[in-house]
């Protein structure tokens, strides 16, 4: 509906130019499991950063980082702990623009950490394991400012840790862009 | 560049950083959770069921590698000490704490207590050992080293607590102080000895520094209630010294954990009767 009611605008339509190139994002959020994992984690606050170039002006590559926080809530003991979530992911990114709005879908691969086996009582992670190989899958809009560097947006992301079990999660942000 | 410009590209970079400490100083203190080989104790079970259970749990700890041994022998040493004064396993190696939860499975109230005790490298515990008197009920055995409050349990009800860290660690001293420097349980254990800074050590005669005290490798819970109750109890460990099993004991071989062979601390013997 936002999309929509800024596209509506009719006091100024004309595309707004577009700085290209390499680009660094910030993101604040939340994150929160899904599926059989929903259960054993709260919702928690996240944060990430993003590097990337724009191949082209629909092709983007970068690196992905994101950390969140998340208390346990497995059958007790223990009560009241918390972990946290790492993930170092390499992405790419199809987007358009259209006027100030940009559209996109991003997917990638790369590694979590887990900061606990806390997660052990219900068998989601294994002794000694806190590693997982990651995909991730996503989109979200953005919205660009009148200065040509900066665009804000919101943004949703699925992810899914192998070694975790196939634990699913789902992180949704807001974030800041700006490109050189 | 103007002064948004400068101040969002600090947030973006801020964030990244932020992100890269958090990962950095997360890892070097996460914690551990130690599930039990037999993480459930229950009493009263039954019309002969036992009003008190007792479970240990063995830390799963690496050998002593050659540094450590290395690192050991030349404190002793500096302080002229045998090898054998110097603990490998250290007060302030692990931060141990112990979470739990007492399940009441009767539809009347109960009182249940949760203690603790256990052993170092050298010295177990075991309060019952000093019971100076075992058929005079007055005379009751010194508490164990970590001495739960009595708790009431409603009608099927649940209550979850947790054994400190600060807690475990006084046992650990009062258990060092026992041992090595020979006092009386009652003595060490009604005594808080957060600022202990030494005891001196009767066997070696030598003055032996905090940072030189023993650490538990082996913990016992005690539980014991009027009713028939659950505890169930999970161990974290925090390893500041990576002495923990990769995969915490779960498929070792012979030789993957060190092994210990704790002495049961007993009273002196009593004084010969004169001639």
């Amino acid at each position: 509906m936002l999309a929509a009611a800024l596209l509506s605008s009719s006091a100024h339509a004309e595309n707004r130019p577009a700085s290209s190139g390499v680009f660094a994002e910030g993101a604040l959020g939340g994150a929160g499991f899904i599926g059989s994992a929903k259960s054993a984690a709260e919702v928690g606050p996240a944060i990430g950063a993003r590097v990337g170039y724009d191949l082209f002006s629909w092709l983007s590559i970068g690196a992905h980082l994101t950390a969140s926080t998340h208390e346990a809530t497995v059958p007790p003991p223990p009560e009241g702990e918390y972990f946290q979530m790492y993930t170092a992911i390499g992405e790419g990114r199809l987007g358009f623009r259209v006027r100030r709005i940009a559209v996109f879908a991003q997917g990638g691969a790369g590694f979590a950490m887990i900061s606990s086996n806390v997660l052990s009582k219900v068998g989601i992670t294994e002794p000694g394991e806190s590693v997982s190989f990651a995909i991730t899958a996503g989109g979200g809009f953005e919205y660009q400012l009148a200065n040509r560097h900066y665009a804000f947006g919101i943004a949703g992301e699925w992810a899914s840790f192998a070694q975790f079990e196939n634990t699913q999660s789902v992180t949704v942000n807001t974030f800041l862009r700006y490109t050189y | 560049m103007n002064h948004a410009a400068r101040n969002a590209r600090a947030v973006v970079a801020a964030i990244g950083a932020a992100i890269g400490a958090l990962g950095a100083a997360g890892c070097s203190d996460d914690p551990v959770y130690i599930n039990p080989e037999n993480p459930v104790l229950e009493v009263n079970a039954g019309d002969m069921g036992a009003g008190e259970a007792m479970s240990v749990v063995l830390l799963p700890i690496v050998p002593e590698t050659m540094d450590d041994g290395d690192e050991r022998q030349r404190v002793a040493d500096d302080l002229g000490v045998p090898l054998d004064s110097i603990p490998y396993v250290k007060l302030e190696d692990m931060a141990v704490s112990i979470e739990w939860t007492v399940r009441n499975l009767e539809d009347q109230e109960g009182i249940a207590r949760v203690d603790m005790t256990g052993a170092n490298e050298w010295f177990r515990y075991v309060p019952e050992l000093f019971d100076l008197d075992v058929e005079d009920e007055e005379v009751q055995p010194p508490p164990p080293l970590v001495d739960g409050p009595p708790l009431i349990i409603p009608p099927n009800g649940t209550i979850s607590g947790v054994i400190r860290e600060d807690q475990i660690v006084e046992g650990a001293v009062d258990l060092e102080l026992m041992g090595r420097a020979a006092y009386d349980p009652i003595v060490a254990l009604l005594d808080v000895h957060e600022d202990t800074t030494e005891f001196l050590d009767m066997t070696s005669g030598v003055m032996i520094p905090r940072h030189l005290f023993a650490g538990f490798v082996e913990l016992e819970m005690r539980f014991s209630a009027t009713r028939h109750m659950v505890l169930e109890f999970s161990v974290r460990v925090r390893d500041h010294r990576g002495l923990l099993h990769d995969e915490l004991g779960v498929g070792a071989q012979p030789g993957d954990l060190a092994e210990f062979a704790p002495v049961d601390l007993a009273p002196p013997a009593p004084d010969p009767p004169p001639a």
